[in-house]
């Protein structure tokens, strides 16, 4: 990234580091304030991202203590196939998704009517409205907090990344050596504590702004009830000729991204892999569950009224209990 | 324990009671040990024992009710086992034909219908024993104790799927009892049923 743009590397530098200074308490906006009953969701407006780095820097930061601290060395693993996730080495690594850190740019070079373009936008957790993660987590480590932030009990957690799996876009990350897994059968149960953006939870429980969306110098982001993020967005979108990410992905996620380009052509040109999350279109993944859910309802209605049949046929017939028709 | 009908007289034939064709078992005395149309089974019993196990259940003995139960109940536990990540890493789904088990969405599914067919089946069972079963049968304790385990792992998995559906959010705190707890009442059930299973104790007697 760094040399392609001159006039972003000028300033990316400057801002971010004026943004982590300016980091302090910003509040959250009025209507949010004191919200925490209700759905909120951040928008993302591609076109304003310079990619300078200052939202990574102040998650980092305000989120440091949150952190795992491993104890070493770690226990031995079995079966010899369970692989340990140590990222304890490498915190300063901030080009992906790692348990050190929880948000990254990603670039896309993209042509637009034969000019290149190039586009910056800070990747995390999409905190989704049904979060696999949080409704298949066998633990409840990860849950879905009323406020729309979906948040992974580290203290709880014993790092079995099933949440990374069912995730859509693959975003916790596991760090091994941390965690209550260490106290109960370290060597064959768990491995770790998995480590993904909280949207700075505790921010807004004291009514601040997350570190990301305060510190950023171009007000890439803005947090807000999820009704009035997705108006603003779809105001954005008609004004541009634009499109929109994760108002309906996988169901529907409390992050939304807006852009000028189709974000399939995102897709392709962002890098993608292990801590690098796609751009692509997500079906929701607890659709089916959810229909089950329904199906789930008429069962005992049917069992009863299948029992009471039978009583009737029974004071008609005296048939006994446990005969059947069948005779089974 | 069943009270069965003895007739030591006519070994060999089919012996009905008021209802159907029942079961005839021999014990190495040679006595003739019948039982009435309810669910028996256990075998033939050594030592000159008169016993017979009574595995009576809710089903009022009809076999392929209980035999559904069994296999439903199998198929549960091991659908919900498989929520935990473990079937991967203890080469589970590396059996040829299990690959299926290390897939959590799959898993899922097949306990959700596991779960329906189970509600259905319970509530025939249940209702129909009020309805008929209990005028001439009671539970056992070994029932009631069946039925808390069975209780707490069917509420707490109705939480499970609430919680699972969209716009339902639960507090943090009940998250994570509803989650463990559901697994414990099944890690309960499993091992009262092996309990129970030693004790032979049913699930009804006659009263």
């Amino acid at each position: 990234m760094a040399g392609k743009i001159s006039r972003r590397s000028f300033i990316k530098g400057g801002l971010a580091a004026a943004g982590v200074i300016a980091a302090s308490s910003v509040p959250l906006p009025a209507a949010v304030r004191g919200s925490n009953q209700k759905e909120l969701a951040t928008l993302i407006d591609v076109r304003k991202c310079i990619g300078c780095g200052a939202c990574v820097e102040a998650c980092r930061e305000v989120n440091g203590y949150k952190f795992p601290e491993p104890k070493k060395p770690f226990p031995k693993m079995y079966p010899g196939r369970v692989k340990v996730s140590d990222w304890s080495d490498k915190r300063d690594v901030t080009d992906r998704l790692t348990p050190y850190n929880w948000l990254f740019i990603q670039e896309a070079t993209v042509t637009i009517d034969g000019k290149e373009e190039t586009f910056t936008f800070p990747r995390r957790c999409m905190h989704c409205q049904n979060p696999p993660c949080a409704d298949l987590c066998p633990w409840g480590a990860a849950r879905k907090l009323k406020n729309g932030i979906t948040r992974i009990d580290a203290d709880v957690c014993l790092g079995g990344s099933k949440c990374k799996v069912v995730c859509p876009w693959h975003i916790p990350e596991r760090q091994t050596g941390v965690g209550m897994y260490l106290d109960i059968l370290p060597s064959f149960a768990g491995n770790g504590v998995m480590y993904k953006c909280d949207r700075c939870y505790n921010r807004i429980e004291k009514g601040e702004l997350p570190a990301c969306i305060e510190v950023c110098p171009e007000h890439v982001q803005k947090i807000g009830p999820r009704d009035e993020i997705l108006k603003e967005a779809h105001a954005i979108v008609k004004e541009i000729n634009g499109y929109i990410y994760g108002e309906k992905e996988n169901g529907g996620t409390n992050t939304i991204y807006v852009s000028p380009v189709p974000f399939e052509e995102l897709n392709k040109a962002i890098e993608k892999g292990p801590g690098k999350p796609h751009l692509k279109p997500v079906e929701d993944s607890m659709a089916h569950a959810d229909n089950l859910a329904k199906a789930m309802m008429i069962a005992p209605i049917a069992g009863i009224a299948a029992a009471v049949g039978k009583a009737y046929k029974s004071a008609k017939g005296e048939i006994p209990w446990g005969s059947s028709d069948k005779g089974d | 324990m069943t009270k069965g009908i003895r007739d030591a007289q006519n070994p060999n034939i089919e012996i009905r009671n008021n209802f159907q064709i029942v079961q005839i078992q021999i014990t190495e005395r040679r006595d003739l040990y019948v039982s009435n149309n309810f669910n028996i089974q256990g075998g033939i019993r050594g030592e000159g024992e008169m016993k017979s196990i009574d595995t009576r259940n809710l089903s009022g003995g009809r076999k392929v009710l209980f035999r559904i139960y069994i296999a439903t109940f199998i198929l549960m536990a091991f659908t919900g086992f498989g929520q935990m990540p473990i079937f991967k890493r203890y080469y589970v789904s590396d059996i040829p034909g299990m690959g299926w088990s290390a897939d959590f969405y799959l898993t899922h599914y097949i306990h959700y219908i596991g779960a329906i067919f189970l509600l259905g089946l319970l509530s025939y069972v249940i209702m129909d024993f009020i309805l008929s079963g209990r005028k001439e049968f009671s539970l056992t304790y070994s029932a009631y104790v069946r039925i808390a385990m069975l209780g707490g792992i069917i509420i707490t998995g109705i939480f499970r799927v609430l919680k699972n559906l969209p716009d339902v959010v639960f507090s943090p705190g009940f998250t994570l009892f509803i989650d463990i707890s559901h697994l414990g009442f099944m890690m309960l059930y499993l091992l009262m049923a092996v309990v129970f299973l030693i004790m032979k104790s049913g699930w009804v007697v006659r009263r």
